[in-house]
């Protein structure tokens, strides 16, 4: 052990309300960052004014009112559902990691992608792909996949166990995608890209009401999978051990299963799936934090909000002055994949 | 002489999967504060399935586990977290937690699960590293801790949790004899301080010689009970474990036995 502390360290040691405080100024940064770049820029002051003005701090009309109309209309929807949707999958990333004892457990691992793939290509073939009906399909069929596997759990007498729950989620998602691929042959030519154009996760034109449906689900969620903080790190001793700690374990893994999964089941409905934010960014903020799981959530809410943000924002500076599309899921696999080779590397050769 | 702190009548665990098998047959049992007593037997008599039937985590088929006269399934998972603690043979934990994170986890049963860990939750939990000789090890992180190194950790977790009721299922299987020895005599000390303590052993020898009371088991029954020198007789050791062994008192005058060259005959 080394007496010098590395940055990471010192941060480990950090109280939970600096790194809240912290997180909360980072994300202010990037947001502000997020907001004043792109096409056009806008001066970080017109948007604190008009950021403000919008939460109804301030009364005075701003001077331009088309970059009012650009920042609260177009590019703070946007921002928000980066926040958001970040957030809510690094969180659900990380109750699953620690739940299935694995840093490589992410928050699909019920099948919720395949069946939230299966609804949205439901709702495309239908022809009912208006703003809000792709999701509401979207998370029926992310719902029925997360049921279908509790459900089977629960059935077979071992309710939350993580190896009949994976088992379980591989199954329902095979089927999922076969009804999926099943689907695709006969649908359209246009059907079939809009329906792969969604499955490559995106932020492009989202609206307040695409943030609103995803701000409860994931602040609510976070603050039950908070409040169970302390649970959830005695339940990584093992059920055993947990329980006779008085940590009801089989209560604690079928609501944390839930939550992680309806959570992601709402933002992949609403944004396609995005991958990456929910397996690297609780894997990077469990180096830097640590494991304790309070401290993880709170971190990776954080990271998850800013880390999508700054794909998001790299997206829209790389493929908009070109009149590309990208996808923001592309960019998060992308940045993160390489990264986490890297992690991958070095965690193997400091561990041996 | 108190009265019983820990009781269980008629316990019958059976499985039906991968054949119907009975791995507990009717036990009853009751022990008092201030004991130490040793299960021993060989592999698969249901010592272990014993220990976590007491330790309310394994549902017996039949018959029911009482602390100080009030069923198991009566108290809450946090009033019985104050009553009992347990030690699994090995606990594997995933993520980097320091050692002293483990410890404190002790401290949950009388934590509020928001509030930060106290100090007296700080100061009991560097008293118990101290105890159980991990106190070197504490801002180490667990997954780069040998294996009885890592048990010594989740018996100063153990410790922490200053219950009434001590179960330990082979608390010694890793350690040196050094620490075997130390350990040993700790469980010793938490009997003395009037807990009860019950520990699932394989060391005959030291059964004999920390124990106040020894439960032999074989094919899922207590055989015998009461004191290990009674209980560990030759009789008792041919049947439970088919060798024949020589029991005598050694030079420092201990418990000992050696096991007979020629084992050839099956008893």
């Amino acid at each position: 052990m080394s007496s010098k502390l590395s940055p990471r360290q010192s941060l480990k040691n950090w109280k939970l309300g600096h790194l809240a405080v912290a997180g909360l100024f980072a994300l202010l940064a990037t947001t502000i960052l997020s907001v004043a770049l792109g096409t056009v820029y806008v001066p970080p002051l017109t948007i604190l004014k008009s950021m403000a003005q919008a939460l109804g701090l301030v009364m005075t009309q701003p001077a331009d009112q088309t970059s009012q109309i650009l920042i609260v209309l177009i590019r703070l929807p946007r921002v928000f559902a980066a926040i958001f949707a970040g957030a809510g999958l690094a969180i659900a990333g990380t109750a699953m990691q620690g739940l299935f004892r694995n840093p490589l457990a992410e928050p699909g691992i019920l099948g919720v992608s395949a069946g939230a793939s299966l609804g949205a290509l439901i709702a495309i073939a239908f022809g009912t792909y208006t703003f809000l009906a792709l999701p509401a399909f979207a998370f029926a069929g992310a719902l029925a996949a997360v049921l279908i596997i509790l459900g089977l759990s629960t059935f077979s007498g071992s309710s939350g166990q993580t190896t009949v729950l994976i088992l379980a989620g591989m199954a329902v998602a095979a089927f999922f995608s076969a009804l999926t691929s099943l689907l695709l042959v006969l649908a359209s030519e246009y059907q079939v890209s809009s329906y792969i154009f969604w499955t490559l996760g995106g932020l492009a034109n989202r609206r307040w009401e695409h943030v609103q449906l995803m701000a409860v689900p994931v602040l609510l969620a976070g603050a039950l999978l908070f409040l169970r903080g302390r649970d959830l790190d005695i339940l990584l001793l093992g059920d055993e051990t947990a329980r006779t700690l008085g940590v009801a374990a089989r209560k604690t893994r079928i609501l944390t299963v839930l939550l992680a999964s309806l959570l992601t089941a709402i933002i992949v409905s609403v944004t396609g799936p995005i991958g990456f934010v929910g397996l690297i960014v609780p894997h990077i903020m469990r180096l830097i934090v640590g494991p304790s799981h309070r401290r993880l959530l709170l971190a990776s809410a954080f990271g998850g909000a800013i880390f999508l943000l700054l794909c998001d924002l790299a997206t829209r500076l790389v493929a908009m002055p070109r009149g590309i599309e990208l996808s923001v899921g592309v960019t998060t696999a992308l940045v993160g994949a390489p990264y986490f080779m890297i992690l991958l590397i070095r965690s193997l050769r400091t561990h041996g | 002489m108190p009265e019983p702190i820990l009781e269980c009548q008629g316990i019958t665990f059976e499985v039906r999967l991968p054949q119907p098998r009975t791995i507990l047959d009717q036990i009853s049992f009751s022990a008092r504060p201030g004991e130490i007593i040793g299960i021993c037997g060989p592999n698969g008599v249901g010592k272990s399935t014993f220990l976590r039937v007491l330790a309310g985590l394994v549902k017996p088929t039949a018959g029911e586990v009482r602390i100080q006269g009030k069923s198991l399934h009566h108290f809450k998972p946090r009033q019985l977290a104050r009553q009992l603690s347990f030690l699994p043979q090995d606990t594997m934990v995933p993520f980097d937690f320091k050692a002293r994170e483990i410890v404190l986890m002790g401290r949950h049963p009388y934590a509020s699960s928001l509030a930060a860990w106290t100090d007296e939750d700080l100061a009991v939990a560097q008293d118990c590293m101290v105890q159980a000789e991990c106190e070197a090890e504490a801002e180490q992180f667990v997954t780069t801790l040998s294996g009885g190194e890592r048990q010594r950790v989740m018996i100063a977790r153990l410790l922490a949790q200053d219950t009434p009721i001590v179960l330990l299922d082979e608390m010694t299987a890793s350690q040196d004899i050094r620490h075997a020895s130390k350990l040993l005599r700790l469980a010793r000390q938490l009997a003395d301080a009037g807990k009860l303590v019950i520990l699932v052993l394989h060391d005959l020898r030291a059964a004999a010689r920390i124990c106040s009371r020894v439960c032999l088991m074989h094919e899922g029954r207590i055989v015998a009970d009461g004191d290990p020198q009674d209980v560990l007789h030759e009789g008792h050791i041919a049947f439970v474990y088919g060798v024949r062994a020589r029991t005598f008192t050694n030079p420092l005058g201990q418990w000992d036995f050696d096991l007979e060259e020629n084992q050839s005959e099956s008893s």
